[in-house]
């Protein structure tokens, strides 16, 4: 099945392309500011004579208000991005996609109780939680970050899979199974889930430009990523609030985030073509 | 994507090129109608809790007071007609006109004022701006809850002394809770019961505010002494009752341990300087007394009224900043018929009534509060419009925004984006209604003197910073190492420098606090790298291996708070080789931490309401205010501080305040950074709405030129 | 069918202590009171003021006294405000409930319109447009769109008010900020949805039947594609319509969601309790509405209950 989706996946142009600049891009936020060390350019010297300017010579993107180079704080910012990208996905697909199919396929009291948890976790004031562990705990670490993002990341997407999950599970293909005496959990994680990875893939994919906004405002609050360090979300945040005098400051994280999530969304379209057990019949 | 880039690339051209930023509306059809775009929204619009720079505009406009704001923010004469200062400076006698009057006709007297203060100061009102009136006599006993009037001798203590409660307030049942056997029915002093608004059931709690004939207090109406009591039903309601009703005084027989108060704080006492301090170097021992022997009186609080058309303040040490204070939310009447009525609610603009050049029409909360002229303020001369409608936006780019398209004629200060700075106010292009001003403000660091306790390494620390690029980082204010703010020197009329004592060329900044009186703030620790080592070498010796790591804290919500932060990390690595760690922290962990002292260092401002520097600046340093955020306990600053306290001369007393001030900047609890200064737009066809250096705009003496451009 | 709502509505009430009882807690937790502030107020008029609003009583008790003042419907008195809890909601509900209504309306008419389009011509060049312009909306956003538009359309052009709500002109720019994102979302989840829906058999059947494409695609296929669009509409309507911060605060419109962020900030806990159970209110009610929709469009979801 693996081998197979690999195949169709490297047949659509669109994804490969997408694919390939996905890639490029961490590589780009991972390896450039190494080379950019090379040229003397880094993420936190301040040269408050030069200011901000716009794009020219050594600073392709422009300096911002305390002259540090732009790009260089761009390709540091993408890293965080990224891995924050990363994690919210994740936890999404492990935590979402499971607690939502469980709760479908168990029924009754079981997925009543279980999505009652979900609904407490949407009114949940994540702000508050925040202001609240900062002050208690002063863990400012990324893993704070992760598990916050991770924890609002998913309840959305157990909603999905559930209502999937209860349109498919008296589905020819889920009785054949069970009357062939399958064991529940392998009825739902190998016949069932598979088929919800179509809005599963769609809605990881889509969510990511508001977490990497999300992690914004956790960096406001001290969770995170610390000044001088910045993120795409601060950048963009705060570029925004520039466009006026400075509109470069926008540009340049506003294009990256953009591009990146443009692509890793329509790669996420190849994937879902990919691993649709119904276009595989075809 | 296409759309998104032609977007970007039409906002970074969408400032226009004009002489004034955005549209000038045609004003014909509403030359007296002001629309202000305030910095957000008013807390509240009652003068006893409005709190904000975004209520004092409108709350100036809605209630007269003693003085009000002149336009240079000085305070000019209103319903006081003149003063009377005492040579002692704790004596301030204030002469009021007859012509006051509420917007329900009622005639304002000094008992309004005698209201104003008790409302302020009483533990029923819950203000939290009372320490607006600090100055006066038994202002902590007041608002504590612990000064009594003692009512019978008891042992060394005669009938009428004022006494402070040793124990615990908050452990002690209250002398002042009363009950009646029968229903109580609160209504105006000496009205009928059928005119009764409020009926307290039999036997309920209320607490007794005041009784007539006192010295200020109205008199007892046909000889009958009447009581005014609070009775807390949710919202509260207040209200008269003769005091006969009052038949149950729970605490009569509870015990009380309590002491005479040091005569300084003995309102309507005539004592010399020296008498004064005999009576504080002498005993006040503890006297054993039950609840019948004490009250709870607004005569206890440093005011008297000799006449109904004179109202005196009196102060327990000489304080020179009283009447500069009266303009401010101390000193403004409010109608106590209405607020009895509806303590919480009376300020709604179904109820309210004002005192003030402006009334209410309307306040929808987070969008706007329309004002019209008051048929019956009695100085109509001074106000120039019948409407003001006041917006309350939170965001400035939503308030600029509306400037632009000309939804409003003016803003208030400080309420352009900084990014817009850059563009209105830049090198190649300025607008004409721009303006930047002078303003009662600073920015500084805090050094956490408890946590930083080597004072070489605060100083080295402060030598550090380099100011002068940060008004290029922020795109406003000065860099100082001064912590009073000021007008700078070379900006100073040639009059002003002449009354300060100083050059042109001297650089550094002067605050002009009353005409003929200035104060020069001492230089504090500039830039100086070599020294910066100097003084980090000497702590690192004496430190050794307890060198502490360095973290800087500031408050997250504004980009140049994280700027400066980010600046401040780089000098310090630059200039000592230290590594400063970051943190952003929600406003109020913030304000927490720093008040509990949890932190090394932090950005701080203080803007100040009056232009003085004592009350609202270097008071920050003395060890027992509220605000002491460096906990900064300085014997020798003190004892310099309690010398100028006692200084009538004011030039003297500022020169010694100076020398206070230099002592403290030499041991760098703070560094300063920048003197703030105020951003305004205001439409060309504005007139009579100026800026000054307190930013009290009177918006009621504004008007519209229409035809401004012929 | 009322036995499911009567059920799940017992289970909102649940979900409404819960979270109310976490709102309340975490609030006391956060560092600092109503009234902290840059100036420290002296300790005489702090215990004042915090005697008034009950603050000085132990947590359990103040906690009592709001859960029984909410069991009456009372939401209790703002402490930073005049204003009740109740006024507020009743006042400044209707500014965001125009602004939620108006984006929704944006996003699931254009979000759906684009979704099935993409689906039904999929991997051509109008599929690629439609999703790309979805993704514009979703990758932009509102603290970058909602400038945008106002420096474009009213400072450039001068079409439409910046800030504040003087008009129905007025709610133009804040729904099409808001509603940007969920447009996106829609058309990108649809679109999932309806490849699916138009790879199963009784799609193939009804074309095979010589059912007309546009009967196929609306009538049958696009009942099932919705499934996912309707549940993602659940929290995303309750969370629209209480207001969003954002928007609100770029274009100065006295909504709901300015006085959330406000109570948090100013530790004005009832406001944040009251506002927080409203959008939980909202929550619970469209959350079950989802539930009965899935079973009015997909009968097999109904089956088991």
């Amino acid at each position: 099945m693996w081998r197979d989706a690999w195949r169709r996946l490297r047949k659509n142009r669109m994804a490969v392309v997408c694919a390939a600049f996905t890639l490029a891009m961490v590589i780009f936020c991972v390896a450039g500011p190494w080379i950019a060390g090379l040229f003397g350019l880094d993420e936190t010297t301040i040269d408050a004579q030069l200011g901000a300017v716009s794009p020219r010579g050594a600073h392709w993107l422009g300096t911002d208000t305390l002259g540090r180079d732009m790009l260089v704080r761009c390709m540091h910012g993408g890293r965080i991005a990224l891995l924050v990208a990363l994690t919210a996905t994740l936890v999404a697909l492990v935590i979402g996609v499971s607690w939502g199919a469980i709760a479908a396929y168990a029924g009754g009291r079981t997925d009543y109780v279980m999505m009652r948890i979900v609904d407490v976790l949407y009114g949940f004031p994540t702000l508050v939680f925040v202001i609240v562990v900062m002050a208690t705990f002063n863990l400012d670490s990324l893993v704070w970050l992760f598990a916050l993002i991770g924890a609002i990341s998913w309840l959305t997407m157990a909603r999905l899979v559930r209502a999937q999950v209860m349109s498919l599970r008296h589905r020819d293909f889920v009785e054949a199974a069970r009357a062939l005496g399958a064991r529940p959990s392998r009825i739902l994680f190998r016949h069932i889930v598979p088929n919800t990875m179509g809005v599963v893939i769609v809605y990881a994919t889509l969510s990511m430009p508001s977490v990497m906004l999300y992690e914004a405002v956790l960096s406001y609050l001290g969770v995170g990523v610390h000044a001088p360090r910045a993120s795409w979300g601060t950048l963009v945040t705060e570029g925004a609030s520039q466009i006026i005098a400075y509109p470069w400051l926008l540009y340049g994280p506003g294009l990256m985030m953009a591009t990146t999530i443009f692509a890793l969304n329509f790669f996420g379209d190849g994937l879902r073509d990919a691993l649709d057990p119904q276009t595989r019949k075809d | 994507m296409r759309l998104a880039v032609a977007l970007i690339v039409c906002a970074s051209c969408s400032l226009p090129e004009g002489d004034y930023f955005g549209q000038i509306p045609d004003v014909h059809d509403r030359p007296r109608t002001l629309r202000f775009c305030n910095q957000g929204e008013p807390d509240y619009l009652d003068p006893a809790l409005g709190n904000t720079t975004n209520a004092t505009p409108i709350l100036f406009a809605m209630f007269d007071g003693l003085t009000l704001y002149a336009p240079d923010g000085s305070a000019e004469p209103s319903l006081a007609t003149s003063w009377d200062i005492a040579p002692d400076m704790r004596t301030f006698t204030f002469h009021l006109r007859k012509e006051g009057r509420f917007s329900n006709g009622r005639a304002i007297d000094a008992y309004d004022f005698a209201y104003a203060f008790l409302r302020l100061l009483d533990p029923t009102t819950a203000s939290p701006i009372s320490d607006k009136l600090e100055f006066v006599k038994n202002y902590d006993g007041y608002t504590g809850n612990t000064v009594r009037k003692l009512l019978h001798d008891a042992g060394p203590l005669k009938a009428g002394a004022v006494v402070e409660l040793v124990d615990a307030s908050d452990k002690t049942p209250d002398t002042n809770l009363r009950r009646s056997t029968h229903a109580l029915e609160l209504r105006d002093l000496g009205a009928p019961i059928a005119d009764a608004y409020a009926h307290v059931p039999a036997g309920a709690d209320v607490e007794l505010v005041e009784l007539t004939g006192g010295p200020v207090s109205y008199p007892s109406p046909a000889g009958v002494e009447w009581a005014y009591v609070f009775w807390d039903d949710g919202d509260g309601h207040y209200g008269w009752v003769p005091s006969a009703d009052l038949d149950v005084a729970p605490n009569d027989d509870a015990t009380y341990s309590i002491r005479a108060m040091p005569m300084r704080q003995w309102p309507g006492v005539q004592a010399t300087p020296e008498v004064l301090a005999a009576d504080d170097a002498a005993p006040h021992p503890t006297v054993q007394v039950k609840g019948r022997d004490l009250l709870r009186l607004p005569e206890l609080i440093g005011m008297r009224i000799p006449d109904r058309y004179t109202f005196v303040i009196e102060t327990p040490v000489p304080i020179p900043y009283v009447v500069a204070s009266t303009p401010s939310q101390c000193c403004r009447v409010t109608p106590r018929e209405v607020v009895s009525r509806w303590p919480r609610r009376w300020t709604d603009a179904s109820h309210i009534v004002t005192s003030g050049p402006m009334h209410l029409k309307l306040w929808l909360e987070k969008d706007r509060v329309e004002l019209v002229r008051s048929p019956t303020f009695w100085n109509q001369k001074i106000v120039k419009a019948d409407e003001v409608i006041v917006f309350n936006m939170d965001d400035q780019a939503a308030n600029t925004n509306y400037y632009a398209a000309g939804g409003c004629d003016a803003m208030a200060s400080n309420n352009i984006p900084t990014s817009y700075l850059p563009v209105m106010n830049g090198e190649k292009h300025s607008y004409k209604d721009f303006a930047s001003k002078p303003y009662n403000g600073i920015y500084f660091v805090y050094l956490n003197t408890e946590k930083l306790t080597n004072r070489h390494l605060r100083r080295a620390l402060a030598y550090a910073i380099d100011r002068r690029p940060i008004p290029r980082i922020i795109h406003k204010g000065y860099g100082t190492s001064q912590v009073t703010p000021g007008t700078r020197i070379s900006d100073l009329s040639d009059a002003d420098r002449a009354t300060c004592g100083v050059t042109r060329d001297q650089p550094g900044f002067a605050m002009i606090e009353a005409p003929g009186v200035c104060y020069v703030p001492p230089p504090g620790l500039d830039f100086d790298p070599a020294k910066a080592k100097e003084e980090l070498a000497l702590a690192r010796q004496e430190l050794g291996a307890d060198f502490p790591k360095l973290t800087y804290r500031y408050n997250s919500g504004s980009e140049g708070h994280k700027l400066i932060a980010e600046y401040l990390q780089q000098s310090w690595q630059q200039v000592l080789g230290l590594d400063v760690g970051l943190e952003s922290q929600e406003w109020k962990t913030f304000v927490k931490d720093t008040t509990d002292g949890q932190y090394q260092m932090a950005r701080f401002g203080n803007i100040g309401s009056i232009a003085d520097t004592e009350s609202d600046f270097i008071v920050l340093f003395h060890c027992k205010a509220p605000s002491n955020r460096s906990r900064y306990c300085s014997p020798e600053f003190e004892k310099v501080y309690a010398e100028a306290k006692q200084i009538f001369d004011r030039k003297a007393r500022n020169a010694k305040l100076a020398e206070a001030e230099k002592i403290m900047l030499e041991d760098a609890p703070v560094i300063p950074l920048y003197v703030y200064t105020q951003e305004h737009l205001t439409k060309p066809y504005v007139r009579d709405l100026p800026i000054n250096f307190v930013d009290q705009v009177p918006l009621y003496r504004a008007w519209l030129d229409p035809d401004w451009n012929k | 069918m009322l036995r499911l709502i009567v059920s799940r509505l017992a289970g909102g009430v649940a979900v409404i202590v819960a979270v109310a009882t976490l709102a309340f807690f975490l609030l006391h937790a956060a560092p600092g009171g109503p009234f902290d502030a840059e100036r420290a107020l002296p300790e005489n008029v702090r215990k004042n003021v915090e005697a008034h609003y009950h603050l000085d009583e132990p947590i359990l008790s103040q906690y009592a006294r709001y859960m029984g003042d909410l069991a009456h419907g009372d939401f209790g008195q703002s402490i930073k405000r005049v204003s009740t809890v109740s006024e507020i909601i009743r006042v400044h509900f209707p500014y965001s409930l125009a602004i939620g209504v108006s984006a929704l309306a944006i996003a699931i008419t254009f979000g759906l319109l684009m979704g099935v389009i993409a689906a039904w011509r999929r991997n051509t060049w109008l599929d690629y447009l439609l999703m790309s312009i979805a993704l514009v909306g979703i990758s932009i956003p509102s603290i970058v769109l909602g400038p945008l538009l106002v420096a474009y359309f009213s400072l450039q052009l001068g079409w439409l008010p910046p800030a504040r709500i003087e008009g129905l002109s007025s709610y133009i720019l804040p729904a099409l900020v808001l509603g940007m994102i969920y447009m996106g979302t829609i058309a990108r989840l649809s679109r999932g949805a309806m490849l699916e829906v138009l790879s199963q058999d009784f799609v193939r059947t009804a074309r095979a039947k010589g059912l007309r494409e546009r009967v196929v695609l609306w009538k049958h296929a696009a009942r099932l594609g919705v499934v996912p669009v309707v549940t993602y509409l659940g929290p995303a309507t309750a969370t629209l319509i209480s207001g969003s911060f954002v928007v609100e605060k770029i274009f100065g419109v006295p909504g709901l969601g300015s006085f959330f962020i406000e109570s948090i900030t100013n530790r004005d806990y009832p406001l944040l309790c009251g506002t927080l159970v409203f959008y939980v209110m909202f929550l619970v009610v469209l959350n079950i509405a989802v539930d009965i929709v899935h079973g009015i469009l997909d009968p097999r979801i109904r089956e088991r209950r």
